[in-house]
């Protein structure tokens, strides 16, 4: 297995910085420009609906929606906020992949591969809180809290996993990683 | 974790005491601390600052959201030395990195300075520090998921020697 923490501890510093002034200029483009078009958060946030809406629709349940709310006949109804549609998870991934080393396309592809598995990974789990109201509501919040390590922290560590392998073209058995 | 005792178990072993026991500290002790440490002191003084500017604070027992005027979503920081510090400590604990695992504290200290401050400033108009607030929540949980990926890698490691 690489020696990804004896390089990790030599470029941290670096990597740390790359990624701090990536999440900056990012968080001012959202602030100021984003955020208030709201195209972005609306998109991401309806693609989500639709998409939760469809498959639990295929799986033959009631299922209703209204703008960024979705519900099943006789529950209570999920809303699917800006902080919810998971842009901040595939900026989050982004910044890993950017801020490590690693060629420009691979990076493009690494970027793009996992942005869509997060979308498809938000999709299911908007779906589980649809079915969460279902079936265990009182604990609705504590799922909700915990969802995160459930749905999303697994695949971005075996993403980053992956992209610390390829990004420096070595094998695991290769001790030759890098942050520069 | 490296002390002669700790020679005469197996690496199995270390790894399951030193699990049981941060798990143990984290849900008797640490995380009471830190709802009694928002709710009787932080929180108070964030609500008080609140009412000269005509903020909102929205309380949850770890977390402090303020809405400040003109805004409607809210924006804040958690109480440091949480799970996401624990977790990773325990991990590198396992892993002796010890190294991280100072990196790890000292960022949680700076944790209890950086985001109320800023939080303030933004209570206060500042959207700059608003801005920041956010920042620092995505360079939290990078910083987190970073660390479990050290600190799993490094105990996989050890598990195959």
């Amino acid at each position: 297995m690489i020696e990804l923490n004896k390089a990790i501890s030599n470029q941290l510093l670096g990597f740390i910085v790359k990624a701090f002034c990536f999440y900056a200029i990012w968080q001012v483009s959202y602030d100021f420009l984003i955020l208030p078009d709201g195209r972005v958060d609306d998109f991401l946030a309806l693609t989500v609906i639709s998409g939760a809406k469809y498959l639990l629709s295929i799986l033959g349940w009631d299922i209703y929606s209204l703008g960024r709310l979705i519900y099943i006949d006789g529950y209570r109804s999920v809303e699917v906020l800006n902080g919810c549609n998971a842009l901040a998870l595939m900026v989050l991934y982004s910044g890993f992949i950017i801020s490590f080393n690693g060629k420009v396309f691979n990076k493009v592809k690494f970027i793009i591969l996992g942005v869509f598995i997060i979308l498809a990974l938000n999709i299911v789990r908007i779906m589980s809180f649809s079915l969460a109201t279902v079936y265990f509501q009182d604990h609705w919040d504590l799922f909700h809290e915990f969802s995160p390590f459930l749905f999303f922290y697994p695949v971005v560590l075996f993403l980053w996993y992956r992209w610390t392998i390829v990004g420096q073209g070595t094998t695991p058995s290769e001790p030759r990683l890098s942050l520069r | 974790m490296d002390n002669s005792w700790t020679r005469n178990y197996s690496f199995r072993a270390q790894a399951i005491f030193t699990i049981v026991v941060s798990l143990l500290l984290y849900f008797t002790i640490v995380r009471q601390i830190r709802v009694r440490v928002n709710s009787e002191f932080i929180h108070p003084v964030f609500v008080e600052k609140a009412e000269a500017v005509n903020a909102k604070i929205v309380f949850s027992p770890r977390r402090v959201g303020i809405i400040p005027v003109g805004h409607n979503t809210p924006r804040g920081f958690g109480i440091p030395f949480g799970g996401y510090f624990w977790l990773p400590l325990t991990l590198f604990l396992i892993g002796r990195e010890k190294r991280f695992a100072l990196y790890l504290s000292i960022y949680h200290l700076f944790l209890c300075i950086a985001p109320p401050l800023a939080a303030l400033l933004f209570m206060n108009g500042s959207n700059l520090a608003g801005t920041f607030l956010q920042i620092n929540e995505m360079v939290f949980t990078l910083i987190f998921l970073m660390c479990l990926l050290l600190g799993i890698n490094k105990i996989i490691r050890m598990l195959k020697k």
